[in-house]
């Protein structure tokens, strides 16, 4: 017997359906340069390694590491002060922390405190640097300094998941393919984050699927590698519920 | 003509200054060297080797004989103002050269092995192990490598630069310092094509080069004098 239902309660099911979608994707939250001044830092992230500034590309305000004075183990200025900013009285762990991962400029998200699952996209060029050309998405950032990327390394051609625990970086997972991007070129860089499954996208494509040992939590940002010039824009989070 | 010891002493810079390739940019043909430059800054800051500070002095020693760096102090000038010209490829090692160009790849291939960097072999040392790279396509791979992960401390960005250009264009891509000039149509010298034109020298300035203008002008002038 073929089931058939009524035309009030199809539009039921689908009003139910279309709430249950709203609720699990909030708002997105763009995090956007476009009021900062150049060539000052990003007001809307906070720089705790490396040299971050805010530069005008072709009329479009975009966040830029520049690592051409970088230098190894160099934090970003008034990095003490930062860190109390967001970690307040654990902060002193996170600056040991950021200080053995010196290697990695960084660059946390002002205004987005814990994100748990969901997704977060960024477009990225890279500009130079003699040893790497990184862009990277940071993410899981724990008050001690622990965190997690996702990055993208022209001088590798790849795509690549890392930790960083108490001091130490690890690698996790390589994308199978090589994607030799062109310098001067806009590149969208996502992940996926549903509980402790991840997703990695490159220009829309998935590239990187990897099961975390367990679920994400904590702060995001930018993430980058000794002297890159990377330039970061359309830095997007979209939280959902669990 | 400086002595191998000025040539330790002063560092690249001081070779650089001294060599004919200087003499057509400041001779009025091309632009003045700018010696308050960060690029001059850079890589004079880099190749000083004053301090002595280089591990293995054997070593070294012997490095810059195979390169023959002993007897000209200024092969390899033309690279520090952020040229070379395509095709002019540099004559087959012998001698000591062949021995340790088998030397360093063999260490190139060999991960943990001690790869001669500034703190072993001091900035001359580096320079030898360019030049020699330069004539072996297989080491110049490994070096490039090696010199990457050694960072900017141990390895001249200029030269990294250099090698990472003709290796692209060796392997028929982009290069992106424009560091490889070839002769057009009408014997002028221009860039072999180059990724991101736009920034260029944002990036020759972060790898210590002169600007690329200033560098299509000194090899311009040494190839009109024969240079």
């Amino acid at each position: 017997m073929r089931l058939r239902l009524a035309p009030n309660v199809i539009a039921l099911v689908a009003t139910a359906l279309a709430i249950s979608a709203a609720n699990a994707q909030s708002r997105s939250i763009h995090v956007d340069v476009g009021r900062d001044k150049v060539g000052a830092e990003p007001s809307t992230f906070i720089p705790m390694v490396g040299n971050w500034v805010v530069a005008d590309e072709e009329g479009k305000k975009v966040v830029m590491v520049d690592g051409r004075e970088w230098k190894r183990g160099q934090p970003a200025g008034g990095l003490a002060d930062k860190a109390r900013a967001i970690y307040g009285a654990k902060h002193e762990e996170f600056i040991d922390n950021v200080k053995a991962f010196a290697y990695y400029p960084i660059a946390v998200a002002k205004g987005i405190d814990d994100f748990q699952n969901g997704e977060i996209s960024l477009r990225f060029m890279m500009v130079g640097g003699t040893l790497d050309r990184c862009a990277g998405i940071l993410f899981n950032v724990k008050p001690n300094g622990d965190y997690l990327t996702v990055r993208f390394n022209g001088t590798e051609d790849n795509v690549v998941l890392w930790t960083f625990n108490e001091g130490k970086r690890s690698f996790v997972k390589r994308a199978p393919e090589n994607f030799p991007l062109e310098l001067g070129t806009w590149h969208e860089l996502k992940i996926a984050v549903h509980g402790t499954q991840l997703t990695g996208f490159l220009d829309g494509k998935s590239v990187l699927d990897y099961t975390l040992k367990e679920p994400v939590s904590g702060k995001v940002g930018l993430w980058s590698k000794t002297d890159s010039m990377t330039e970061f824009s359309d830095f997007t989070v979209t939280p959902m519920a669990k | 003509m400086p002595n191998a010891q000025s040539v330790a002493v002063a560092g690249m810079l001081a070779v650089l200054a001294a060599t004919p390739l200087a003499g057509q940019l400041t001779a009025g043909r091309c632009a003045p060297l700018d010696t308050t430059a960060r690029w001059y800054a850079k890589q004079r800051q880099w190749a000083d080797d004053s301090k002595h500070t280089w591990s293995n002095d054997s070593l070294r020693t012997a490095l810059i004989h195979a390169a023959g760096l002993d007897t000209d102090p200024n092969a390899g000038a033309g690279a520090l103002l952020g040229y070379e010209i395509v095709g002019m490829t540099p004559a087959a090692p012998q001698g000591d050269a062949v021995t340790a160009i088998a030397t360093l790849r063999g260490l190139a291939q060999t991960r943990g092995s001690t790869w001669p960097t500034k703190s072993v072999v001091g900035a001359q040392g580096v320079r030898a192990v360019w030049l020699l790279a330069s004539q072996d396509s297989a080491l110049a791979r490994g070096a490039l490598h090696r010199m990457m992960e050694a960072g900017p401390e141990e390895s001249p960005p200029a030269a990294v630069a250099v090698l990472e250009d003709r290796l692209r264009i060796a392997n028929g891509r982009k290069q992106i310092y424009a560091t490889q000039l070839v002769r057009s149509a009408d014997g002028k010298l221009e860039p072999a094509p180059i990724e991101d034109p736009k920034h260029v020298d944002l990036r020759r300035d972060a790898a210590g080069l002169p600007p690329l203008a200033q560098a299509i002008c000194a090899g311009t002038t040494g190839m009109r004098d024969g240079g």
